[in-house]
């Protein structure tokens, strides 16, 4: 008996261990047991009790790290609401320029602007169509809302487009309502001006501008502007007339040039 | 000799496993891409040193068997203890040798226990799932025995002084 508790004594830490892994693998065992179940009911309780008292602190550092997940969900959907909206608006203009399109009986290659005042004298855009695409020099160039210009430098793939407000710029036009004709020019900043309409034509305030077909360049009926200024009180034979173009200048970003060398009607819209 | 002049590491023990509960598993303070260290086998290291095998290995268990009941969660009543039970026993082992201590010594027997803990502890705990036992090592067994160890090393210098 004596031999037995020393050996005990000699191997108390294996003996503990022995046991203490005996009763443990017991537990793991019982853990579906209805009295250990009802126990960890009990505990569970309790240390949800003293976990709750700390909640706020988990509170405080989740609504920082939401904030922030919040805040770059905000940025993205601000951008995201942007891109479609500018989607949209392009959408309707493409619309716009597809019926145009439709209208008429002209060929028009679709271009990009790709970049503006590229030209140190003329004032100009740049398009993504050359004449690898079938464009040619002095080629009209329009948008959706009415006239741009024309090309006057063609390269393979891109070509430059001398705008309206350039100062070497003309066209002949007509207006609409009476049929009288005259050249548009640029004067500056946005004031166009109509030249050479006799003081005894008909024109009124409001009144549409297109091109009259007259000279090789541009087709006839391409809108041009409207009138926003008349006066007789000029000397010479000349009406004054002040135009408002329609197309917006520093906001084109699509044309088309009209690459057929026919020049049949076309119904303006 | 463990007497209840020793009553520090009683509260040492509960403050621990309070500890280890809130702060670092239910409020998850210390955690780094999910690995969190254990103060309670940090906590039994030292215990084991001074106090040897039988008193480590009771201790454990009792530890285990507490955080078994409340405070791990979905974890298995039974496992906890199991593993501190192994673990307290290892650690008193060297008490013997406490004499040889250097900071290596510690390391490697800190680092030693870490990693009995935790591979006995997420081996049992999936068991009988299909778990890539070299996979369990490397995502989970090493960094928390890792990191653990860092922080043992830590308050093992901060104790040294």
């Amino acid at each position: 008996m004596e031999r037995i508790f020393k050996n005990v004594y000699i191997f108390k830490e294996y003996i503990t261990v022995f046991l203490a892994t005996v009763l443990s693998s017991f537990l793991l065992i019982s853990n579906e047991n209805k009295q250990i179940e009802n126990l960890r009911e009990k505990t569970i309780d309790f240390t949800g009790k003293i976990k709750q008292n700390f909640a706020w602190v988990k509170i405080v550092f989740n609504t920082i790290d939401e904030n922030r997940e919040l805040r770059e969900k905000v940025l993205y959907l601000t951008l995201e609401n942007t891109r479609i909206k500018d989607a949209e608006i392009e959408n309707q203009r493409l619309r716009k320029m597809i019926g145009f399109k439709k209208s008429g009986n002209l060929k028009y290659l679709p271009a990009v602007v790709i970049s503006k005042g590229f030209h140190q004298i003329i004032n100009s855009i740049q398009i993504n169509v050359g004449e690898n695409d079938g464009v040619k020099k002095n080629m009209p160039v329009i948008a959706e809302r009415g006239l741009v210009g024309k090309t006057f430098l063609v390269g393979k793939e891109s070509s430059l487009v001398q705008m309206m407000n350039d100062v070497n710029f003309g066209v002949s036009a007509r207006i609409l309502r009476t049929r009288a004709t005259g050249i548009v020019n640029w004067k500056t900043g946005n004031i166009f001006e109509i030249s050479y309409v006799p003081k005894s034509s008909d024109v009124a305030v409001g009144d549409t501008i297109i091109t009259s077909g007259y000279g090789q360049i541009y087709p006839p009926k391409i809108p041009v502007g409207v009138v926003s200024e008349v006066s007789d009180s000029v000397p010479g034979m000349s009406k004054k007339i002040i135009l408002k173009i329609l197309v917006d200048f520093p906001s084109v970003e699509e044309v088309f040039v009209i690459v057929s060398d026919r020049k049949p009607e076309f119904i303006l819209r | 000799m463990f007497s209840f002049r020793n009553i520090k590491w009683i509260l040492l023990f509960v403050f621990g496993v309070l500890f280890q509960s809130i702060i670092v598993d239910y409020l998850n303070l210390l955690s780094i891409k999910g690995v969190r260290p254990n103060f309670v086998i940090i906590i039994l290291i030292f215990f084991g040193f001074n106090f040897g095998g039988v008193y480590a290995t009771i201790v454990g268990f009792s530890v285990g068997l507490i955080q078994g009941l409340g405070f791990l969660g979905g974890g298995f009543i039974g496992l906890s203890s199991l593993t501190k039970s192994i673990t307290g026993f290892y650690f008193g082992f060297f008490q013997k040798s406490k004499r040889k201590w250097n900071d290596l010594f510690f390391l490697l027997v800190l680092l030693g226990g870490c990693l009995i803990h935790n591979f006995l502890f997420f081996y049992i705990y999936t068991f009988g799932f299909e778990i890539n036992i070299f996979s369990m090592l490397i995502k989970n067994v090493l960094p928390t025995s890792i990191y653990t160890t860092i922080v043992g090393m830590m308050i093992f210098y901060v104790l040294k002084k």
